[in-house]
C-alpha cells in the first residue's frame, strides 16, 4: 500500500479570513490518528483543506508524495476517501445508491455501476450489518443508520486512507461501539485512518497517535498518553480532568487509560 | 358726486373682472360626442391634438392644418406618399387605452384647443376621457370608429376644424365608394363568394374570426372568410392544418416576410391560392389598407378587394381610384412610380 | 427497483406509440382512421397507398413534423428540467432558472420587430438563449461565493429579470397593430407552424444536449451531494456542471426558438418520473425523457383540437401542469422527496 497523506506547514481558512496556521501532519496506511479539539477550533477546515476541497492560503498538502492541488479529483478519491457527518439529503436514494457512489473513483468517466461494482457495495453493507436496510430510503432512516451508511459508502471506495470527521457524533452508545470497531477493522486491515473526535477516550481506545488542535495551531503530535495530559486538557477545553488507568482484562492485565473530568 | 361715479365704475370693473372664465372663451356650443359625454367646445378650433392613430388619420384628412401632431413616427417607406409638411409634424404620442406613450406635459405645451379620439367607444374609453379633460382642462371628444359612422366622423371634424365643405365632400365619398362597392358585390349569391384567408404575422397563421374588426373590410367587398367558422371573436391563431382544410381560393395577408415564403413553401403550395398565384400582400403605406388602423384608411382597400377578389366584376380603373383617393385623403398624388409599387400585388401570380 | 423500472419504461413506449398514433389521425382536416394505417403500411413495405395525395400531405407534412417537434421538445425540456434539479438540489427548479427562455424570447422579439425572416427569428431566438445563460455564467464567475450554486440562481434571477424588462419595453415601443400581436401570439407558445426546416435545425441540437447527460448520468447523481462531497467522491464538479447547465441550454434554446414559451414540463415531468422510478439519475433521464415527449405530444394534440382555433401551448401546458403537479404534492406523502 504505502499510502501517505501530508499537511506541510499548512495555513488554511478563507481568504481574508485565516482559520489555522502552520500545521504539519502526516497519516500513513495502518495507523489510526485521532485529532482532538474544541468546537471551532479549526478541525473541519483543516479536514476540507487536507482533502483539497479548500484552496490552502499556505504551506501545502502531499499526497503519495505529489503535491494534491495537482492531481485529478477522480485519482485522489481512489487513494484517499472522505467521511463527512451524515446529513438528510434532498432526493430519496437507496442506502444502497448511496453506498455504491463510493465506487464512482473507480468508474471510467462516462460509465455506470457495474455488477462488480454493486457486489462490492453489497459486501460494504454486510460488513457494517446493513442488509436489511438496502432498499431503505436513505433520508429517512435514523441519523445513526446514516453515519453507518457513509462509513459503508467509504467502505466501498476501497482507499487505502481514510479520513471521518466525528464519527460517532449522532450514534447511541452501541453504534458508537461498532464504528470505533470497524474504524480498528479498517486499520488492521491496512487502511490509515485520520479521525477528528472530542472525546478523548475514544483517542485512548483506538489511536496510535493523537494530534491536538486548538486555536487553529497544532499542539501535540504523539500517542496519546504523551499526548492526552491534564495540562493539555485544560489547554485545549478549559477542563480539569483526571487520567486513570482501568484494568480490563483480569487474565492478561490489559489496561487502557480513561480520562474522567472533575468538577469544582 | 365724482367720488360716487368712481366707487361705481371700480364696481362694474370688479364685477366685469370676475365673471366666470366661461363667459371669456365664448363657448360655441356644447357637443354631444359618441359616448353621450356633453362636451364644450370653444368657437375658434385650430389646433387639433388626435389621441390615436385612427384620429390623427380621420384629422389629417379632413383638417391637416389643424392637426398638430402624429401618435407614432413614420417609417422611411412611407413619407414620400405625405407632403413633407405634414410628414415632418413632430410625434406626440398615443393617449388613448391601447398604450398611453404620451405625456401629459407633452399635450399640454402642445397647446391643443381640443382632443380627438376616434375608435371604440365603451365606458372604459369615457372615464379615460373625463379623467385627461378634467387634468388638461382641454375638452375631449370621443368619435365612434366603426365603418359606417365614417361619414358622420367626417363631417364633424370638418365643422370642428371649420372644413365644413371639406368634410362634407370627403363623407359624401366615403359614402359612394363604399356603396358603390356594396352595390356590386350584393347580387353575389353566398354560394358564389370567394373564399379568402386572412394570414397575419410572419408564418401567416394569425387571423380574424367573424365579426373582427380585421375582416370588415374584407366582409364588405364580399369575401367569404374562411376562419369565420371557427366562430366570433377577434384575432386568434390557427394551424396550417386548419387553412389546408379551408383551402382558400384568396390569401390576403399584411405581412411582407409571409408573402415572400408562402408560394415557395411545400405545404402552403397545396391551397388552390397559392396554386392559382392568388396570394396578395395588401400595401401598407403611409397607412395599411385593410385594418389597421382601423379609420378612414381602410376606404382604399375595399375597391383594391373588389379587385383581388372579383377581377370579373371590378373592372373599372383601379390606379385611378387609388390616385384619387391618395390626394383627397392623404394630400398628395401619388407618381407613377408609387402608384406602381402600391399596386404591385394586386394581380395574381400564378407560379411558373 | 429495476423490474419496476422496467414496467415504467414498457408503459411508457407504449403511451408514446399511442400518443403518436392518435396525434396523426385527430385534426381538424378529417381523416379516416384507415388511411394513416394505410399510410404508415405504405412507408413500411413501399407499395402504394391507395389514400389521396392531400391526405398523405397532412399526415406526414404537415402533423408528422409537429408530432416530432412535441417529441423532441418534451424530452429536451423534461432531460434539463431533471439535470437541473439534481444539479441545483432542489426539486422546485426548471430549466429556465438560469435565464434561458427569457433570452430567447427577447431574441425573438427583437426578430419580430426588425421584421425578419422566421429562420431569422428562430435563430435570434436560439442565439438569445445561449447568450443569456453564458451572460449569467459569466457574472457568476466574476462573484466569488462560497456557494457556486447559490451564485448561479442569483445570477440567473438578476439577469432574468433584466430580460423580462427587455421585453416589456419592446412590447411597449412594438407596433401595437402589427408588431404586438405577433409578438404575443409567440410568447404564448404554439407548435402550429411546425415545419421539416425547424426540425432540422431543433433535432440536432436536442440530441446533441442529451448525449453528455446520458454519459454523465451516474456522476449526475453525486451532484445532489452537495459540491464538496462530490469533490471528495471523485468527480469533477466544475466540469460537471459546465456539461449539464451546457447541454440543458441548447436543448432549451432549441426548444424555446421553436416553439416558443412552453413552461412546466421542465418542473412537473422530472417529478412525476421521480415518483415512478426514483432518483437515480440513470432511471430517471430516460423516463424523464419518454414521460416529456409523452406529454407534450398530448397536450400540443389537445391544443389543436379542443377548439377549432389554436389553443396556446403554454396556456394549456400551464393549466394540466398545475392541477398535476398539486394533485401529486398532496397525493406523496413526503411532500417532494
Amino acid at each position: 500500500m504505502n499510502a501517505r497523506l501530508e499537511a506541510i506547514a499548512l495555513d488554511f481558512g478563507y481568504r481574508g479570513h485565516p482559520v489555522g496556521r502552520g500545521v504539519t501532519l502526516s497519516l500513513r496506511d495502518g495507523e489510526i490518528v485521532c485529532l482532538l479539539g474544541p468546537n471551532g477550533g479549526g478541525k473541519s477546515t483543516f479536514f476540507r483543506t487536507l482533502l483539497g476541497l479548500l484552496p490552502a492560503q499556505g504551506g501545502r498538502v502531499r499526497l503519495d508524495g505529489e503535491d494534491l492541488a495537482t492531481m485529478a479529483r477522480a485519482a485522489v478519491a481512489r487513494r484517499v476517501s472522505y467521511v463527512p457527518q451524515a446529513h438528510a439529503g434532498f432526493f430519496p436514494y437507496t442506502v444502497r445508491d448511496v453506498v455504491l457512489m463510493g465506487r464512482t473513483a473507480h468508474l471510467g468517466p462516462f460509465a455506470a455501476p457495474s455488477r462488480r461494482d454493486h457486489e462490492v457495495a453489497t459486501g460494504a453493507l454486510a460488513r457494517l450489518r446493513l442488509d436489511h436496510l438496502a432498499e431503505a430510503d436513505f433520508t429517512r432512516i435514523s441519523g445513526g443508520e446514516r453515519q453507518l451508511a457513509l462509513i459503508a459508502r467509504a467502505i466501498a471506495q476501497a482507499a487505502p486512507l481514510v479520513v471521518m470527521d466525528e464519527p460517532t457524533a449522532s450514534l447511541d452508545f452501541g453504534n458508537q461501539v461498532r464504528v470505533l470497531d470497524e474504524v480498528r477493522a479498517l486499520a488492521r486491515g491496512g487502511c490509515g485512518v485520520l479521525m477528528a473526535t472530542h472525546d478523548p477516550d475514544q483517542a485512548f481506545l483506538c489511536a496510535d497517535r493523537v494530534a491536538l488542535i486548538g486555536g487553529g495551531r497544532l499542539l501535540a503530535d504523539a500517542p496519546p498518553d504523551e499526548a492526552v495530559t491534564p495540562a493539555a486538557m485544560r489547554m485545549l477545553y478549559g477542563v480539569d480532568v483526571v487520567l486513570r488507568d482501568v484494568e480490563i482484562d483480569a487474565g492478561s492485565g490489559r489496561t487502557r487509560r480513561i480520562c474522567v473530568p472533575v468538577g469544582p | 358726486m365724482d367720488r360716487r361715479r368712481w366707487l361705481a365704475s371700480a364696481g362694474l370693473l370688479a364685477a366685469a373682472a370676475s365673471m366666470p372664465r366661461a363667459a371669456r372663451t365664448q363657448v360655441r356650443r356644447d357637443i354631444v360626442d359618441a359616448a353621450g359625454r356633453k362636451v364644450a367646445l370653444p368657437a375658434r378650433v385650430e389646433r387639433i391634438y388626435a389621441a390615436g392613430p385612427p384620429a390623427s388619420i380621420l384629422v389629417y384628412a379632413v383638417a391637416p392644418d389643424a392637426l398638430l401632431g402624429w401618435t407614432t413616427p413614420f417609417r422611411a417607406a412611407e413619407r414620400p406618399f405625405i407632403p413633407a409638411k405634414y410628414a415632418d409634424l413632430p410625434v406626440l404620442g398615443r393617449l388613448t387605452g391601447r398604450g398611453n406613450t404620451a405625456n401629459v406635459e407633452v399635450v399640454l405645451a402642445a397647446k391643443p384647443d381640443v382632443i380627438v379620439d376616434y375608435g371604440a367607444v365603451n365606458d372604459t374609453y369615457a372615464s379615460l376621457a373625463d379623467r385627461v379633460s378634467q387634468q388638461t382642462g382641454i375638452p375631449y371628444l370621443l368619435l365612434d370608429g366603426t365603418f359606417d359612422r365614417m361619414p358622420d366622423a367626417m363631417r364633424l371634424v370638418g365643422e370642428l376644424a371649420g372644413e365644413s365643405a371639406r368634410g362634407e365632400a370627403l363623407a359624401r365619398y366615403a359614402r359612394e365608394t363604399v356603396d358603390g362597392v356594396s352595390r356590386r358585390v350584393a347580387a353575389i349569391p353566398p354560394a358564389k363568394r370567394t373564399r379568402v384567408y386572412y394570414g397575419r404575422g410572419p408564418r401567416g397563421l394569425d387571423t380574424g374570426l367573424a365579426g373582427s374588426i380585421n375582416m370588415e373590410v374584407i366582409d364588405r367587398a364580399g369575401g367569404l372568410n374562411v376562419a369565420a367558422e371557427a366562430g366570433r371573436g377577434g384575432l386568434v391563431q390557427v394551424s396550417l392544418e386548419q387553412v389546408l382544410r379551408w383551402n382558400p381560393a384568396v390569401i390576403v395577408t399584411t405581412d411582407p416576410t409571409f408573402f415572400a415564403a408562402v408560394r415557395g413553401d411545400r405545404l402552403w403550395g397545396s391551397i388552390a391560392a397559392v396554386r392559382s398565384g392568388r396570394v396578395h400582400l395588401a400595401p401598407a403605406e403611409p397607412f395599411g389598407w385593410i385594418d389597421f388602423p382601423p379609420s378612414l384608411n381602410r376606404l382604399v382597400g375595399l375597391p383594391w378587394l373588389g379587385h383581388v377578389l372579383y377581377p370579373a366584376l371590378f373592372t373599372d380603373d383601379l390606379r385611378a381610384f387609388v390616385a384619387d383617393f391618395y390626394l383627397r385623403c392623404y394630400h398628395r398624388a401619388p407618381t407613377p412610380a408609387q402608384l406602381d409599387t402600391l399596386l404591385a400585388t394586386a394581380a395574381p401570380r400564378p407560379s411558373g | 427497483m429495476r423490474r419496476r423500472t422496467a414496467l415504467v419504461i414498457v408503459a411508457t413506449v407504449a403511451l408514446l406509440a399511442v400518443a403518436v398514433l392518435a396525434g396523426m389521425s385527430v385534426g381538424r382536416f378529417p381523416v379516416a382512421p384507415g388511411d394513416v394505417a394505410a399510410l404508415l403500411l405504405a412507408r413500411v413495405t413501399g407499395a402504394p397507398s391507395g389514400v389521396a395525395p392531400a391526405i398523405e400531405t397532412i399526415v406526414f407534412g404537415v402533423r408528422g413534423p409537429r408530432i416530432v417537434a412535441a417529441l423532441a421538445i418534451g424530452a429536451a425540456l423534461a432531460a434539463a428540467g431533471a439535470a437541473y434539479q439534481n444539479l441545483f438540489r432542489n426539486p422546485l427548479v426548471s430549466p429556465d432558472i438560469l435565464g434561458v427562455s427569457g433570452g430567447a424570447a427577447l431574441g425573438a422579439v427583437l426578430g419580430i420587430m426588425l421584421a425578419l425572416p422566421v429562420v431569422a427569428i428562430q435563430g435570434l431566438a436560439f442565439c438569445g438563449g445561449l447568450v443569456a445563460v453564458g451572460l449569467v455564467y459569466a457574472v457568476a464567475s466574476a462573484v466569488r461565493g462560497h456557494d457556486p450554486l447559490l451564485v448561479l440562481v442569483l445570477a440567473g434571477i438578476l439577469v432574468g429579470a433584466l430580460l423580462g424588462a427587455c421585453i416589456a419595453l419592446s412590447k411597449y415601443l412594438a407596433d401595437p397593430y402589427n408588431q404586438l400581436p405577433a409578438i404575443t401570439f409567440w410568447l404564448l407558445g404554439s407548435l402550429a407552424a411546425a415545419a421539416p426546416a425547424d426540425l432540422a435545425a431543433a433535432l440536432p441540437a436536442v440530441l446533441v444536449g442529451l448525449v453528455p447527460l446520458w454519459l454523465l448520468r451516474w456522476r449526475i447523481n453525486l451532484l445532489s451531494l452537495g459540491d464538496e462531497e462530490a469533490r471528495a467522491l471523485g468527480v469533477s464538479t466544475v466540469r460537471v456542471r459546465v456539461a449539464v447547465i451546457a447541454s440543458a441550454t441548447l436543448m432549451t434554446a432549441a426548444a424555446v426558438s421553436i416553439a416558443g414559451i412552453v413552461g412546466w414540463i421542465g418542473l412537473v415531468i422530472p417529478h412525476l418520473a421521480r415518483t415512478l422510478v426514483g432518483p437515480d439519475f440513470t432511471r430517471l433521464l430516460p423516463t424523464s425523457v419518454a414521460l416529456g415527449a409523452a406529454f407534450l405530444l398530448l397536450v400540443d394534440t389537445l391544443a389543436r383540437t379542443l377548439a377549432r382555433i389554436e389553443i396556446p401551448l403554454g396556456v394549456l401546458t400551464a393549466f394540466i401542469g398545475t392541477p398535476l403537479f398539486l394533485w401529486q404534492l398532496v397525493r406523496s406523502r413526503r411532500g417532494w422527496q
